[in-house]
């Protein structure tokens, strides 16, 4: 381990002499506002390239004093092929690193100077600072995703250190949702950025292909200079736009309290406008800049935004900014699906049929991290699944809210050769999820159930096991503990953490206490084993049975030992009953229930009889295996372990039940008739080549 | 001969010869059920005792065919939501167009070679029949003639699928091309636009061997040649000299075949109804669609045999020079 937050700063005597002392001890602010940015940049669209000047403004927020400032530099991540992004991207199977790749494509962020400009002289001290980079993370010596810089004198807590930088960036095309197509641009992670000095140490981890981003909150005031004929979106609100000299436009954004800020621009862009309102929420303004082919769409990308901003504002609390700018992004651009403060990228393709889920899906997930990360800014680094996993669940839930059953989509027309995916898409009907809107999820986590536990670190994560860990298995694993406590347990405890944590870095306790608190009960048992563990929960009815309650062998009788045995005579009697179903004959039915995963979670145990009499057995799950053994007056039907399927990690829902007889082949031939016609179809193009 | 009277006779003679489309179809059949019978054993075997037996005569429950697709292997993969539906005859058309119709599975690649090969040999018995029906009535005549062509056919499709295999080369060549010519593109209608035109004129080689293949077969069965090399560039000259009645009979009995695919795929029963009706409707109506496209195949055929001996001044139905 070499986190840069292990690392302890010494303390310097001269630090109260001259750094910047804090205006007021509590801010009146809803966050922190500790990093705050002041930044002009020039975008040039020929050359692909951005120049940034940077005002940074930090407030030490912790008990320790620290003498040097960490930076993030993302865009590095795609300086060459030997950062660790790309080399782990590479692991991943993504085709980063492709023969196709051009001079142009690649991207860096290049820091020309850092200098010290916090008020006070210091007698001796040169203002401008040194830099290193740094790879906590894997020791990469060609990584330069994390920049160093020393600081003359410490920054003692409560302090506040004001640095200036001069940067210039090449603006890769995309990388992780970031870079150029065209005239098409979408700037994110662009400017050195500030870790989050935590813990006595700086958090700023290098740049990885399979996480994400953590930084604190504070206020932007972003200048961004364009060509006149680009539309811009952007991070916060439009404060003015000026006309300069050479036919350019300087547009202003500002924005309090969000840890990051983003921009979009092309001349493509469609604006279009609408606003969410609802009882009990504040409005928010929704601006739309859509694909002009999209057109079309416009309504339902409103409508799923406005979908989220109802159903989280309802359930967690409400979103506070007033604003939000929906980006439809280019083509091929690979910059969909991606959230950031007040902006947040959907993702549609031309023909996207209504029903499919796309792009009302990603809308909802996306305008969800408004909450779930924006918000609430856990470290994305380390604890991916906190945001992903809570606004998965929540994604789903509010899907189910306000639209039908989601049907599968298959693309056609993906031409050969290429990564792409079909142009057009259609709907399949007759296929669906009738176990609950979760058993989605679970297709994703079976095959990587037991890769790794969630708690270790999400950037060592096998590259491509995130989407397993931190999207499905959370959002299962939430779902599970709604039916085990109950949606009036666990939506309170979700507001609770959501208000208690709004513009602060949780950690993964703080969210298992709320819930332990709310519920008022201890789940630790659970958490300790869909978080600090990877084993899999499998329960199975292994056999099932149901005869005529008789004994043989030896029996205690008014006394005495007598052997009841079994006459030809009884066993034709016993039959007879069971074929006519006698009410006055006592059925012994027995079900045996095995445990197959290391998982375990409390159970119960359906028995149907025919005459429609339903019992259930509560089981602890504990044992490996469990007899059942229940006498009634009618012959046992089936029975089905965990039958309200609340225990929606089970990888293998199929085992759970069982019948007592045989069932008849009708399905596998219905199903294998559709196939076969397929198969036949399929020889006959086979038949053109002979 | 017009377009109209080599199709009119060509459906004609499709009609007339529905005997061997259903020996077709029912070898196609034959082809299929040991699969079927293997999947059918997977699907029951999975579903076993539990109550997915009662729930899978509806709809299909996605959640418990991801679970059985995860742990199948071989042939079972195959099974994929849309090739349980109507749109099962889509599938196939793009992994025709895409190549992957030898990539998808090893096993189904062996039949499908397999059958292609049957074909070959049943389709000298099949044009025997269209030219000279009067010498090839019954099974005999028609099997006789069909293995009298068949190495002869061989060879032809041995070379034609080199040219197969160099287009489908060119299509992986190209369309990545088209992928890096259009990175800069923004709007999709225009790099789908790019895309179809690449792709009709991918498909406009494959008919152009396709359509020199079958004249070159029908030429050795109406000239009866020996010579494969002499029959197929006798083939290439009549198409280069004669295209727009070669191509356009192609085009036209081809789009009767995307009609035909068009109507099964919006008139196909209901994949969730359940019970035994809607089993058997559903199989009924997916055998009648396979009959038919191979009485549209075999008025392919017909018609293209009208053209040839149109073209040649042979009379029709008869070898001999007019």
């Amino acid at each position: 381990m070499c986190f840069a937050w292990l690392w302890l700063v010494p303390v310097h005597a001269t630090a109260q002499e001259v750094a910047t002392p804090v205006e007021a001890e509590a801010p009146a602010s809803p966050s922190p506002r500790n990093a705050s940015y002041t930044i002009e940049v020039h975008l040039d669209p020929d050359a692909k390239t951005l120049e940034g000047r940077q005002t940074v403004v930090w407030r030490n927020t912790q008990s320790a004093a620290t003498d040097e400032l960490w930076f993030h530099l993302y865009w590095n991540g795609w300086r060459n092929s030997r950062s660790t992004w790309m080399q782990e991207d590479q692991i991943r199977g993504r085709s980063s690193l492709d023969s196709e790749q051009e001079a142009e494509d690649w991207g860096y962020l290049e820091v020309d100077s850092v200098r010290w400009s916090s008020t006070g002289d210091i007698a001796g001290v040169a203002r401008e600072l040194a830099t290193r980079f740094a790879s906590p993370d894997d020791g990469n010596p060609e990584d330069r995703t994390v920049m160093v810089v020393s600081l003359p004198i410490p920054v003692e807590p409560g302090e506040s250190v004001t640095v200036e930088l001069a940067w210039r960036a090449k603006i890769p095309r995309t990388f992780a949702r970031t870079g150029f197509r065209g005239n098409y641009f979408f700037i994110a992670h662009w400017f050195p950025k500030l870790g989050v000095f935590e813990g006595g140490g700086w958090n700023c981890h290098q740049y990885h292909s399979g996480t994400e981003y953590f930084s604190d909150y504070g206020v932007y005031d972003v200048a961004i200079t364009l060509p006149s004929e680009y539309v811009l979106g952007a991070t916060g609100l439009l404060v003015d736009s000026v006309e300069n000299e050479d036919g350019s436009v300087t547009h202003r954004h500002f924005q309090e309290d969000v840890h990051s800020f983003t921009w979009t621009t092309s001349p493509d862009y469609l604006v279009l406008t609408d606003r969410f309102e609802h009882e009990g929420l504040p409005p928010v303004d929704l601006r739309l800049l859509i694909q002009p082919e999209h057109r079309s769409q416009a309504a339902r990308h409103f409508h799923a935004t406005k979908t989220a901003l109802q159903y989280y504002g309802t359930w967690y609390g409400p979103y506070p900014y007033g604003h939000v700018t929906v980006v439809d992004p280019a083509y091929g651009s690979g910059a969909g699906g991606m959230e950031y403060p007040t902006l947040f990228t959907a993702g549609t393709r031309l023909f996207n049929p209504y029903g499919g889920g796309s792009p009302e899906g990603v809308t909802i997930h996306e305008a969800g991290h408004q909450f779930w990360y924006a918000l609430v800014g856990n470290n994305e680094f380390e604890d991916a699944w906190l945001d992903e996993g809570l606004n998965t669940y929540s994604t789903t839930r509010a899907y189910d809210q306000a639209y039908p059953p989601e049907k599968p989509v298959r693309r056609y027309f993906t031409p050969p050769g290429t990564k792409g995916r079909g142009f057009f898409p259609l709907l399949l009907e007759g296929f669906g999820y009738p176990g609950g809107i979760f058993d989605e999820r679970l297709d994703g986590y079976r095959e990587l159930a037991t890769i790794d536990r969630q708690s270790t670190p999400s950037y060592l994560y096998y590259p491509s096991a995130g989407g397993a860990l931190s999207y499905s298995k959370t959002a299962l694993w939430l779902a599970t503990l709604e039916r085990h406590l109950g949606w009036d347990v666990l939506q309170p405890a979700m507001s609770k953490f959501f208000h208690e944590w709004q513009y602060r870095h949780p950690e993964p306790n703080d969210f298992f206490d709320t819930l332990s608190d709310v519920a008022g009960q201890d789940l630790s048992w659970f958490f300790e084993q869909v978080y600090h563990s990877s084993e899999e929960f499998d329960y199975a009815v292994l056999s099932v049975s149901s005869e005529p309650a008789a004994v043989e062998g030896w029996v205690t009788q008014d006394g005495e030992l007598v052997l009841a045995e079994r006459s030809a005579e009884d066993e034709d009697e016993d039959d007879t009953a069971a074929e006519e179903e006698d009410s006055e004959t006592l059925f012994r039915s027995e079900v045996v229930v095995r445990r197959f995963g290391g998982g375990v979670f409390p159970v119960e145990v359906l028995m149907v009889f025919e005459d429609g009499e339903e019992v259930r057995y509560r089981w602890d799950g504990r044992a490996r295996w469990k007899r059942i053994v229940v006498e009634q007056t009618s012959k046992l039907v089936h029975a089905v372990v965990d039958p309200d399927r609340v225990l929606l990690l089970d990888v293998r829902p199929s085992n759970n039940s069982r019948v007592l007889e045989t069932p008849d082949r009708g399905p596998a031939l219905k199903w294998t008739a559709r196939w076969l016609v397929w198969l036949q179809d399929l020889l006959t193009y086979f038949a053109f080549f002979g | 001969m017009n377009l109209f009277k080599a199709i009119g006779g060509g459906l004609a003679l499709g009609l007339r010869s529905w005997r061997i489309a259903l020996l077709l179809w029912l070898m196609g059949l034959l082809f299929a059920l040991p699969a079927a019978v293997f999947i059918e054993e997977a699907v029951h075997e999975y579903i076993g005792s539990s109550l997915a037996h009662e729930t899978l005569r509806g709809p299909m429950d996605l959640a418990w065919l991801e679970e059985f697709l995860d742990q199948a292997g071989g042939m079972s993969s195959t099974i994929e939501p849309s090739r349980l539906s109507p749109a099962a005859v889509i599938d196939n058309l793009e992994l025709w167009f895409s190549g992957d119709l030898f990539k998808e599975n090893l096993g189904l690649a062996a039949l499908g070679i397999l059958f292609g090969l049957f074909w070959t040999l049943m389709s000298g018995g099949v044009l025997a029949q269209l030219t000279r029906p009067e010498d090839h009535q019954g099974l005999a005549p028609f099997l006789a003639a069909s293995s009298r062509y068949f190495f002869r056919f061989l060879r032809l499709v041995l070379v034609a699928g080199l040219a197969y295999y160099g287009i489908y080369r060119f299509s992986t060549w190209l369309f990545p091309r088209i992928e890096q010519a259009t990175r800069d593109v923004t709007v999709e209608g225009t790099v789908l636009a790019y895309n179809l035109i690449a792709a009709a004129f991918v498909a406009l080689l494959l008919i152009l061997v396709k359509v020199v293949v079958d004249y070159a077969k029908i030429g050795t069965v109406i000239e009866e040649r020996r010579s494969m090399s002499i029959a197929g560039l006798r083939a290439v000259q009549l198409v280069v000299t004669h295209p727009i009645r070669t191509l356009s009979v192609y085009f036209s009995m081809g789009l009767l075949g995307l009609l035909l695919t068009a109507v099964y795929f919006f008139l196909a029963p209901d994949v969730a109804a359940s019970g035994l009706g809607p089993m058997v409707l559903a199989l009924v109506v997916g055998q009648l669609y396979l009959l038919l496209r191979w009485m549209v195949r075999i008025s392919l055929l017909g018609a293209e045999s009208i053209v040839f001996q149109s073209i040649h001044g042979y009379r029709r139905q008869g070898a001999s020079r007019l």
